[in-house]
């Protein structure tokens, strides 16, 4: 999600912040190793999902903002805002805006969410939101929010 | 709660929903982005020199097409069925080539089509409203051979325009060259004849397959997109059976705009990211065999028992209307047909309808005449005659010319069936079952050839 000019400072800074959490105090060099390469392997996939197959010969679709739009609706029940939103807190992606209506027993949530610093591809992104709302029994969904924005404005 | 009084996005909540219901429920998409291709630098030489350049140019220039318009698809989530491929008419690149020199350009047109990943390449077409070149008659000789033996590439004849009347000459040649075609691929119930169309009034810049070519006045490179969305209009217009049509006008309106939209962002952001210009959307609603996804159904869900009954034509009027007057307020790069598209074996309740035989070609010539083209799509007998094939062709080209549209003819005389039978082709091409065509003669009038000589509404200067 990175601009090339601000790469390696975001990378850096993801790096020590899941060192951080996954170790705390007790840091082994071992460990350290491990999770470097761990969150180097997650920030490549997230770049390959955006810069094409293959970058040296391939060039990506610019997008227009760093922002998506999280839908979830289905039956309401406890636990939906705290499942959703703790997964975004953990691949650092911060809520803008949060929303939500209920009738009856269903209910009906958007979220804006800004996706600068996610640790995962927005493909990642959508398949483990996607697999919260499995386990909770209701459809999450997630889409870029230019798609919103062409479709209703000019 | 509202967004609208929210610092972070002025959208609301039903609008937020009603994006969500289009793309994950109503099954909206993006129909075709097309690449279209000048090959006309690639003109001089021998076959083998224009053949190898021809591929190697293909390849450079969409090498990216399909991989990029898969990252937009995937950023976000509306999928885009068809990555194509469109050429300058061949007929216009290799005019001095025989017959054989044809087949051999539409192989490597073939092979361009495999290494680059894209179902159908448009441009084995020849423009003869006016008479041929010798590049014209290699090229529509070429066709039944050059379309039975390769997978990929479409042709195109145009053979009528409003300003220079119908080459009933051509007329003819394409009636023998449909039954030719379809002979060759007997064996798949004609279906090279699915992937040649006989036009009036051709469009330069249409992205949708089997007509799909890049015309000369084209820049080098250009990408343009169709949308779709017959699924969307369907599921709206369902909820209101009781509303009055300009009220329900307005509806489809406000849907178009929105789809159309949606086009607007794809090609922008494919067109940028590919490094050529961005050409067209073109508005047409285009079905495809799965339920749900059907102009058919659309018609009906407007207040027809079935389509074909009396009142289809005045509901596709109103249906092709609206969604252009929605469409052209989200985009100024309309193009391209626009309208709706009626094939029969690509729609699952033309599909039906013709079955039950509640649908005629009549009927369906009828509605050509405020469509996006033609017939599309429409199995015949194959005992059906050439002269009555170039029949049907001139009475659309009719349509087109006097009324200054596109029309088209896509039919498939399959070899060995009968009415009541059905051709299978598969895919987007769907099922095809064959339509009765009147046994009467139209043999005298095809046999007197030369130019139906243009209307009155052509000499317009």
């Amino acid at each position: 999600m990175a601009d090339t000019a601000s790469y390696h400072e975001e990378l850096i800074k993801s790096i020590i912040e899941s060192v951080y959490r996954e170790l705390g105090d007790d840091a082994d060099p071992e460990q350290v190793r491990r999770i470097v390469r761990k969150t180097l392997e997650e920030i490549e996939n997230n770049r390959v999902i955006h810069a094409g197959p293959d970058e040296n010969s391939i060039p990506s679709v610019p997008m227009s903002s760093n922002r998506i739009i999280v839908t979830a609706f289905g039956k309401n029940k406890p636990g939906v805002v705290a499942a959703i939103s703790e997964r975004l807190a953990q691949t650092q992606c911060n809520i803008e805006d949060i929303s939500q209506k209920i009738l009856q027993e269903f209910f009906a949530m958007i979220l804006i969410v800004d996706i600068r610093n996610c640790t995962l591809s927005l493909r990642q992104l959508k398949d483990e939101l996607g697999g919260i709302g499995n386990r909770l029994g209701i459809r999450v969904l997630a889409q870029h929010e230019d798609v919103f924005n062409y479709m209703h404005r000019l | 709660m509202d967004f609208s009084t929210n610092r972070h996005t002025d959208l609301s909540f039903e609008e937020i929903l009603q994006t969500i219901s289009m793309t994950e429920i109503e099954h909206f998409d993006i129909r075709t982005v097309t690449m279209g291709i000048n090959l006309r630098d690639c003109a001089g030489g021998s076959v083998g020199e224009v053949s190898r350049r021809i591929y190697e140019k293909i390849v450079r220039c969409a090498r990216n097409h399909v991989s990029l318009a898969d990252q937009v698809e995937e950023q976000y989530g509306v999928s885009i069925v068809n990555k194509r491929i469109a050429v300058t008419p061949v007929a216009v690149m290799c005019d001095s080539f025989d017959r054989s020199g044809m087949i051999e350009i539409a192989h490597s047109l073939d092979r361009a089509a495999r290494e680059l990943g894209v179902d159908f390449l448009g441009g084995f077409s020849a423009l003869v409203q006016k008479g041929f070149s010798h590049g014209d008659r290699a090229l529509i000789d070429a066709i039944p051979e050059a379309l039975a033996a390769t997978e990929r590439v479409c042709g195109s004849v145009n053979v009528a325009s409003t300003r220079a009347g119908i080459n009933m000459d051509a007329v003819a040649r394409m009636g023998e060259v449909i039954v030719d075609a379809a002979q060759r691929s007997a064996d798949k119930d004609g279906l090279a004849c699915a992937k040649l169309v006989t036009f009036c009034n051709a469009v330069e810049d249409n992205p949708f397959m089997a007509g799909a070519f890049h015309g000369v006045s084209e820049p080098d490179c250009v990408l343009n997109v169709g949308i779709s969305g017959p699924g969307v209009v369907l599921e709206t217009v369902k909820k209101y059976p009781d509303m009055n049509l300009q009220d329900l006008a307005e509806v489809i309106k406000k849907l178009a705009f929105n789809m159309t939209r949606v086009g607007e962002l794809f090609g922008r952001k494919l067109s940028k990211a590919l490094g050529v210009p961005f050409g067209i959307i073109d508005l047409s609603l285009a079905p495809t065999p799965e339920p749900g996804d059907s102009v058919g159904a659309i018609l009906e869900a407007i207040g027809l028992e079935k389509v074909g009954a009396p009142g289809s034509t005045a509901a596709l009027a109103f249906l092709t209307d609206a969604v252009k007057k929605g469409g052209m307020m989200a985009s100024s790069h309309i193009g391209g047909m626009s309208g709706a598209f009626i094939p029969v074996s690509e729609d699952h309740t033309m599909i039906q309808r013709a079955r039950t035989n509640d649908i005629s070609i009549e009927k369906l010539e009828a509605m050509t005449s405020v469509c996006s083209v033609g017939l599309d799509m429409v199995a015949v007998p194959g005992d059906t005659p050439a002269t009555t094939i170039s029949a049907i062709i001139a009475d659309e080209c009719a349509i087109g010319m006097m009324n200054n549209k596109t029309t088209g003819v896509r039919i498939i005389p399959v070899p060995g069936k009968k009415v009541g039978q059905e051709a299978v082709f598969g895919g987007l091409l769907g099922t095809a079952p064959v339509m009765p065509v009147r046994e009467i003669s139209s043999a005298q009038f095809i046999r007197r050839g030369g130019i139906l000589p243009a209307p009155v509404t052509g000499i317009t200067n």
